[in-house]
């Protein structure tokens, strides 16, 4: 379906679905991405509070040390998978499902996500996942973009028992932004746009996503080449120094844009791109990435987010059964 | 031809692996073995597809083993950045069942749902030494990528690297970084401390008598160079699981 004579493009950093090698190579695909909180969100590892971290920005005179609130790298994984298996579900009446050690390893999800064991015992078999997330940071310090909330459970009973209902979890605020990059390595076209489907649709991150966590993916960019791109943290820290040296917006220290009131998503997510094409040149004296066409990009996830994916994965489902029978021949 | 360099991998997340697994809890240590990093730094290729559940660290580093030579890394400073975190595995099922710990049908299984990891955040630096025979610094380089992936769940580090002079010495000296406890022939003659890590322990400290290379700051003149305790002195035959191969 997605043929190099179409998209030369993609030649460079994705394999052809019939040279899919289970020996690793070197072709990176790195999707740039910036998440954007439409609702509250709860994130958190114990049920009770956000994950925080301690990172300084900026140098010499401005430089500041902030806590941003996280985005585990396990809370964007696990989410988009569950939104990749349920795809697979309407489409292709796949049943695997998420349950530990019940997956069947068999569909294009498990064998491009991973899969490290399953039940049936006669079918050894561990895949590596191709696809690499990254732990998210948000912009603002926690102090801004975290607030803690007050619930109570009390029923409706006119008369009730003295029962510890209350909690006080952390609820990350709607517009917190965070800067993410989603690496696929050695993927097939056809793997890259059911990726680009489930980042461009899947809209629930985090704990009780049924009323909370509603997510808007903007996808900025993709980016093919021989090795890896920056990573979450440094794209962020970048992006706090670009918003402070913007002529057009008010910040004029690190302080002031890690306290900001809340930050535009466009303008953020321009230097957003910028700073992880800034990097690219700078890295290492530059790294070997290349920026695919808008087109391309929109191309791809037209497919995926419309009536061919199907097809897509019914195509791509043959090629990574075969993908995954090499092994045998060993 | 011989060269060397230092390379600084500065974590840019979590990363993390179960050095230790103590009932729900896993711990990881701040150390990478180099059994880990040929596979980094793509100078070795694993599987995507595995039957054997057997290591394969032989054959994959079999082309690249007289080439090249990966220390494991430690940390530069003592103190690491590492965080705890409580896991909760979710099915995405509408409806799950909660079984009691009495009738859990998959009692005696080993299914973590749940459990506290300890990792290692972002902001650890940790140092290793890559050793080149028959290859220059500047190819030896570009050997190396500029970010590489660590870890259970391939957690994402940079990597810095920096030339080094490279000098032969004999007689005694002092094991100037971590090796692999099989990756050389020559035994310690004493101040051992050794680590227990798998799949190899590690030799962090060591005194060794015999024919050793001396890696240093490229910049002073050869006579000047700082050969004494500073510079970092590895075995002159060490090689990635010497004693296995």
């Amino acid at each position: 379906m997605f043929d190099y004579d179409t998209y030369p493009d993609l030649e460079d950093g994705t394999v052809a679905p019939d040279e899919m090698t289970i020996a690793p190579q070197n072709n990176f695909t790195s999707i740039l991405v910036l998440r954007e909180l439409e609702s509250h969100a709860i994130f958190t590892t114990d049920g009770q509070s956000a994950d925080l971290a301690s990172v300084a920005v900026g140098s010499g005179d401005d430089r500041e040390t902030y806590s941003p609130g996280l985005m585990f790298m396990r809370k964007q994984t696990g989410s988009d998978r569950r939104f990749g298996k349920s795809l697979q579900r309407d489409l292709l009446d796949i049943e695997c499902t998420m349950q530990v050690n019940g997956m069947c390893q068999d569909c294009v999800e498990c064998i491009l996500f991973g899969s490290a064991a399953s039940d049936d015992a006669d079918q050894a078999l561990s895949i590596t996942s191709r696809v690499m997330y990254d732990t998210a940071y948000t912009l603002r310090d926690a102090t801004v973009a975290i607030d803690e909330k007050f619930q109570n459970a009390p029923g409706d009973d006119y008369a009730k028992e003295a029962e510890a209902t209350i909690r006080e979890p952390d609820f990350f605020e709607p517009g917190t932004l965070f800067p993410a990059v989603i690496t696929l390595r050695d993927a097939t076209p056809a793997e890259l746009a059911f990726v680009l489907g489930i980042t461009a649709k899947n809209k629930r991150y985090g704990a009780a996503t049924s009323r909370l966590g509603r997510v808007k993916n903007h996808i900025l960019g993709v980016y093919t080449g021989s090795e890896e791109g920056p990573a979450n943290l440094g794209l962020t820290r970048d992006v706090i120094r670009r918003l402070r040296d913007d002529e057009a917006t008010t910040p004029e220290t690190i302080q002031d844009v890690i306290t900001e009131s809340a930050h535009d998503p466009e303008l953020v997510g321009d230097h957003l791109r910028q700073a992880f094409e800034e990097r690219i040149d700078a890295d290492r004296g530059g790294l070997d990435i290349e920026r695919v066409p808008a087109e391309t990009v929109n191309d791809l996830t037209a497919a995926a987010t419309g009536d061919d994916l199907a097809d897509v994965l019914k195509t791509q489902r043959e090629a990574s059964r075969a993908f995954r029978d090499q092994s045998k021949e060993e | 031809m011989q060269s060397a360099l230092e390379v600084t991998l500065r974590t840019q997340g979590e990363i993390w692996f179960a050095s230790r697994e103590v009932g729900r809890l896993a711990d990881t240590e701040p150390y990478f073995l180099n059994t880990a990093l040929y596979y980094a730094f793509g100078l070795a290729s694993g599987r995507y597809v595995d039957r054997l559940f057997e290591p394969t660290y032989l054959d994959d580093t079999a082309d690249v083993a007289d080439k090249v030579y990966v220390t494991p890394a430690t940390p530069t400073e003592g103190v690491t950045n590492r965080i705890t975190s409580t896991y909760n595995t979710s099915t995405g099922d509408y409806a799950t069942i909660n079984y009691s710990a009495q009738d859990d049908p998959n009692e005696g299984r080993n299914l973590p749902s749940y459990g506290r990891r300890r990792v290692l955040g972002h902001g650890n630096e940790l140092r290793c030494y890559v050793f080149g025979r028959g290859i220059d610094t500047d190819e030896l380089r570009a050997e190396l990528p500029g970010y590489v992936r660590l870890g259970k769940k391939r957690g994402k580090a940079r990597v810095d690297t920096a030339p080094l002079a490279v000098d032969h010495g004999t007689g005694e000296y002092e094991l100037g970084h971590a090796i692999g406890a099989y990756d050389s022939d020559q035994t310690p003659v004493g101040n051992l401390i050794t680590k227990q890590m798998r799949p190899t322990p590690l030799i962090a400290q060591g005194a060794y008598d015999g024919p050793h290379v001396v890696l240093s700051n490229p910049t002073s003149e050869p006579e000047k160079r700082d050969t004494s305790d500073s510079s970092v002195k590895l075995p002159a035959d060490v090689q990635f699981l010497r004693r296995k191969r």
